[in-house]
């Protein structure tokens, strides 16, 4: 399982991450880009890697 | 009375070099940071910083000044409260044991509410809160204590949780699973219950050091607070959330609000004390409804990620309670450090008669604080302030198939990366002899009446020996 899930902004498109349990187990959960504060979606974010990827080779 | 002042005072007397103040403005988004940054890399020990003009958002100048790096050197916190850099988690244990009632006094007596702003009157924005790192979504406060009060014993609770300043009168706060804030805000959300809450920021270092070590629950941390400050602590009734909800007299800033039943927003993300940022949660918030504070107030941040959590207040709330602990069951522990270069290590040293002393301590080292996740266990011949010395000793005196201990799934702090679900793989290296009677090769030495005879000055010229 992954901790962090990587978003792109849609309004200024910058990067960054959500702490993924907290996205998965709340369906009214919306993400806010720190950078312009657009609010939306974290499907909105084209979100990355899916999940249950990105762990060490060997895990 | 002691405070944040009159620890400037005193301190001030005997290391004037050790506060510097800065009067050209500079922008409290990253600029603070930076300059701080360049500061702790240039000089040791670092000095406390007071900005005197800080830039906001707004383009304006803030009306207080903004302070840095109090927290930041395990030397200044130690002379805080009369200790030595040596024997500090120590000292700061047996003073946290010698508890004090607080002292309540009237709101006229209180020195926080020479100003006092309610409602629509509060606007946050306008204070020097610094937005430390290139993600952080705004100004934080990381040098506040959250306060709640447990409904059920009405005692309080008090923890550094950052809480980001998200508007005029709003604060989202990252609780953290495994807080005792957590569990108040939990038992008032089964009620359907707002929660009542309080930061307060600025106030003597002894202060912080009392106040931010992990207790039981639930357990007053006003009460730990007086026993390191050496009298004690003094509280008021807030403005708006009852005479009952006391809150510290001599801070320098106290917010009040509520927490909101089942109300969450976007938190974060922040860069945090292991250095990493963490990342976006759906968090908790409080609607702010009162702010008081003394006149031109000093606005106290603790830099995450940086000396305050490395070699200041961070390595101190860890030792204190974990030493305990571990000298209880192992009364052949004789100190302990959490070194700056991992705040995630810690290093036990002691005086071990047997053979499975030092995996007991191993073992009640890592139960006893989710913020400890690999512990190494020393002979007192080893100086485990000196990471050189540490890392010999786990390279000479350890044989990893019979002397580290693993033990996964424990609870873990939750900002470790390589955690998964709040769990996390905890563990710790015995790196001592074997106990007497059994034999271990002699470490070199010099006779150390040849070492005392020896003086460079009579051997190298005095203008090529560096530190003379």
């Amino acid at each position: 399982m992954v901790r962090v899930t990587y978003v792109t902004c849609p309004q200024c498109k910058k990067q960054y991450y959500l702490h993924t349990e907290d996205y998965r187990q709340n369906a009214e959960a919306y993400a806010q880009c720190p950078f312009c504060k657009k609010k939306f979606a974290p499907e909105e974010g084209n979100p990355y890697p899916p999940l249950e990827t990105g762990r060490k080779s060997g895990h | 009375m002691k405070d944040l002042r009159t620890f400037f005072e005193d301190y001030s007397k005997l290391f004037p070099n050790e506060i510097i103040t800065i009067d050209k403005p500079a922008d409290h988004k990253w600029f603070a940071s930076a300059i701080a940054t360049k500061v702790e890399r240039a000089f040791k020990p670092v000095p406390v910083l007071i900005f005197n003009q800080l830039k906001l958002a707004d383009g304006k100048l803030a009306q207080s000044p903004s302070v840095v790096n109090l927290l930041s050197s395990r030397k200044r916190l130690a002379w805080a409260i009369g200790s030595s850099y040596e024997k500090f988690g120590i000292d700061l244990g047996i003073k946290t044991r010698n508890k004090i009632k607080p002292q309540t006094v009237s709101k006229k007596d209180a020195p926080v509410k020479e100003v006092v702003k309610k409602g629509a009157e509060v606007n946050l924005t306008e204070y020097p809160a610094i937005v430390q790192h290139a993600w952080d979504p705004g100004p934080y406060i990381t040098a506040g204590f959250l306060t709640t009060f447990d409904p059920d014993s009405g005692i309080d609770n008090c923890a550094l949780q950052r809480g980001w300043i998200a508007g005029e009168r709003e604060i989202r706060v990252s609780l953290g699973a495994h807080s005792h804030n957590a569990i108040t805000l939990g038992k008032f959300e089964k009620n359907k219950k707002d929660t009542r809450a309080a930061y307060w920021i600025g106030h003597h270092p002894a202060v912080y050091l009392g106040t931010e070590l992990r207790l039981g629950y639930p357990e007053s941390h006003y009460e730990s607070a007086g026993g390191v400050l050496g009298e004690p602590f003094r509280v008021t009734p807030s403005e708006t959330l009852g005479d009952d909800f006391l809150v510290p007299a001599d801070a320098e800033v106290v917010i009040e609000g509520f927490f909101r039943a089942g109300k969450r927003l976007p938190e974060g993300p922040f860069g945090e004390h292991l250095g990493y940022f963490g990342g976006q949660g759906w968090n908790p918030y409080m609607e702010v409804t009162c702010i008081t504070h003394r006149r031109k107030p000093y606005w106290l941040t603790i830099l995450c990620s940086h000396l305050d959590e490395k070699e200041g207040i961070g390595g101190a709330r860890r030792e204190a309670s974990v030493y305990d602990i571990v000298k209880k069951l192992v009364p052949q522990v004789t100190n302990i450090y959490r070194p700056p270069s991992c705040p995630t290590h810690i290093y036990i040293q002691m005086k071990k008669t047997k053979d499975s002393q030092p995996r007991h301590v191993i073992l009640a080292a890592i139960a006893s604080n989710e913020g400890i996740k690999h512990v190494f266990v020393f002979d007192d011949d080893i100086n485990i302030f000196d990471e050189s010395e540490v890392l010999w000793a786990i390279g000479t005196r350890s044989q990893w198939d019979k002397d580290i201990i693993v033990v996964p799934n424990c609870a873990s702090a939750g900002l470790d990366p390589t955690c998964e679900a709040d769990m996390s793989t905890r563990g710790g290296i015995d790196c001592t002899k074997p106990a007497a009677p059994a034999v271990f090769e002699q470490r070199t030495f010099i006779p150390e009446e040849v070492m005392n005879q020896v003086s460079l000055e009579d051997y190298i010229p005095k203008e090529l020996i560096p530190n003379t």
